[in-house]
């Protein structure tokens, strides 16, 4: 934890030694960090408890207002605000105790999964994954333990999965969205990253005004889809995730169910257009006023969602509580707590590869999603742990979603999956990931 | 980056990805038609009110 002036001073200069090499930060908010050393300095020196987030550094995904820094959205130009206030979640986080260190990259509007720009402290030459890319790198590379970021279809849980770390989406709606820039407004939620489940679950109490306490989880079986993970993800992610979930449901004392969940296929459909669409009556008229604030990419898929009939839309939110339906009656019929998939269906790809190949790129940002989508799309709380290692020594993630509004008992499923044997490779990995970025002679 | 792939200009960029979306979201529709036509074809619970 950050304690004083010289600690600050420390944690800003290797913020700043990422910059060339991980590109984790847009910005390292050093006046911030001082001001709120000094004033928990003076804290102490009145004899003041500890607050829960006493001195913990965290990141601020660059879609959400620090009051007197920029908030850039990740475009060239359109958007980009001055807040005067920080964002309800970030108030609630400094009233805690945390230190802003810096705003982290995220992917346009954080509209994309790859986050240019970032790279994956595992591998330079791999992607981080998107939108929150910047503070699940930022986490990675040890520079601190608690992030946020933004989820509209995954944005916290892929990056989280690709970085080896882990991601929290809530249940929507359980964190403020005020202060936030929104892109789908029905999908969007704040989530918490960190390096270990605690590390993420401190945060988002904090964030929520929920007093620390016990985690209890909830009782109930674990549903597994296999036929989807070993049809969608690759042959590494899938057993990866499907061990991890035996060794789960082991731990608990509980049922492994194999399960069916809604075609993957379906939710990725509805998600797309409820996302394009949404978007696009968010920043059409920014669009029209401003086209080149926007990078071309983004542009188009703004364009795009202005085109989708309102039949199509309201044809897609129909679907949606057809599927949120089916998932309620899947998980009441088999007495389920959670249902475990694979988070990303691959591993991290070559940054190469999806900057010269549109198609690859596409397919890319296609296939993130294809497992995050539905926990969005009904808006359940979702986690994603990591379980494994590839061949490559890329981590893989398993993605556990809970019950609506069974947060805190979701995180306490994720906190026993955090022990499982893939879950502590990662960390053994990660931990030399960490000395690598640590060492002078890097 | 391969010197072989020059990166398209930003409205070579921005006309590929429209016309890739616009591709993508007529697969997304038809398949919430497709949705939507198994769940009329679901037998209707003859108690349901």
């Amino acid at each position: 934890v950050i304690r004083d002036a010289g600690d600050v001073a420390a944690r800003v200069a290797a913020a700043r030694a990422l910059l060339p090499a991980v590109g984790a930060f847009v910005e390292v908010t050093e006046g911030l960090a001082l001001e709120a050393a000094r004033d928990a300095d003076a804290r102490r020196a009145a004899g003041e408890p500890p607050r829960p987030l006493e001195g913990v550094a965290i990141a601020v995904k660059d879609l959400i207002d620090v009051a007197g820094v920029p908030t850039r959205l990740g475009t060239p130009r359109a958007g980009h605000r001055h807040p005067e206030r920080d964002a309800a979640v970030v108030l609630a986080a400094a009233a805690a105790g945390a230190i802003v260190l810096g705003k982290t990259h995220t992917h346009e509007l954080g509209l994309g999964m790859i986050t240019p720009g970032t790279r994956n402290p595992f591998d330079l030459t791999r992607v981080v994954g998107g939108s929150s890319g910047g503070s699940a790198a930022a986490i990675a590379s040890g520079l601190l333990d608690c992030a946020f970021g933004t989820d509209t279809a995954g944005s916290v849980r892929c990056p989280a999965a690709l970085c080896g770390v882990v991601g929290f989406k809530p249940t929507t709606g359980t964190l403020s969205s005020e202060g936030v820039a929104a892109l789908a407004p029905t999908q969007d939620t704040v989530g918490t990253l960190g390096a270990t489940v605690a590390d993420c679950a401190k945060l988002y109490r904090a964030a929520a005004a929920i007093p620390v306490g016990p985690d209890r989880r909830d009782v109930g079986r674990i549903g597994y889809d296999r036929a989807a993970t070993e049809h969608g993800a690759t042959a590494e992610v899938a057993q990866a995730v499907q061990r991890a979930a035996a060794e789960l449901a082991a731990a608990a004392g509980s049922d492994l169910v194999e399960v069916q969940l809604p075609d993957p296929a379906l939710t990725g459909s509805l998600s797309m257009i409820i996302v394009l669409a949404e978007a696009a009556r968010v920043w059409s008229a920014l669009l029209e006023r401003d086209p080149t604030g926007f990078g071309p990419l983004v542009r188009a898929a703004l364009r795009a969602g202005a085109e989708i009939p309102d039949e199509l839309y309201l044809a897609a939110l129909r679907g949606r509580e057809r599927v949120r339906n089916e998932t309620a009656e899947l998980l009441a019929e088999h007495h389920l707590a959670v249902v475990v998939t694979p988070t990303v269906p691959v591993t991290a790809a070559p940054i190469a590869e999806v900057a010269t190949d549109a198609r690859a790129r596409r397919r890319l940002e296609a296939r993130h999603p294809r497992f995050t989508a539905l926990a969005s799309v009904i808006g359940r709380p979702a986690i994603s742990v990591p379980c494994g290692l590839d061949r490559a020594g890329l981590p893989i993630g398993m993605q556990l979603m809970g019950d609506e509004h069974a947060d805190l008992g979701l995180l306490a499923w994720a906190a026993l999956a955090e022990h499982g044997e893939g879950a502590r490779t990662v960390a053994v990995a990660r931990a030399s990931v960490v000395d690598r970025w640590r060492s002078p002679t890097r | 980056m391969d010197e072989r792939s020059p990166v398209p200009e930003p409205e070579q960029l921005h006309d590929d990805e429209l016309a890739s979306y616009r591709r993508a979201v007529a697969h997304a529709a038809a398949r919430l038609a497709r949705d939507d036509q198994e769940e009329a074809l679901e037998p209707q619970d003859p108690d349901a009110t």
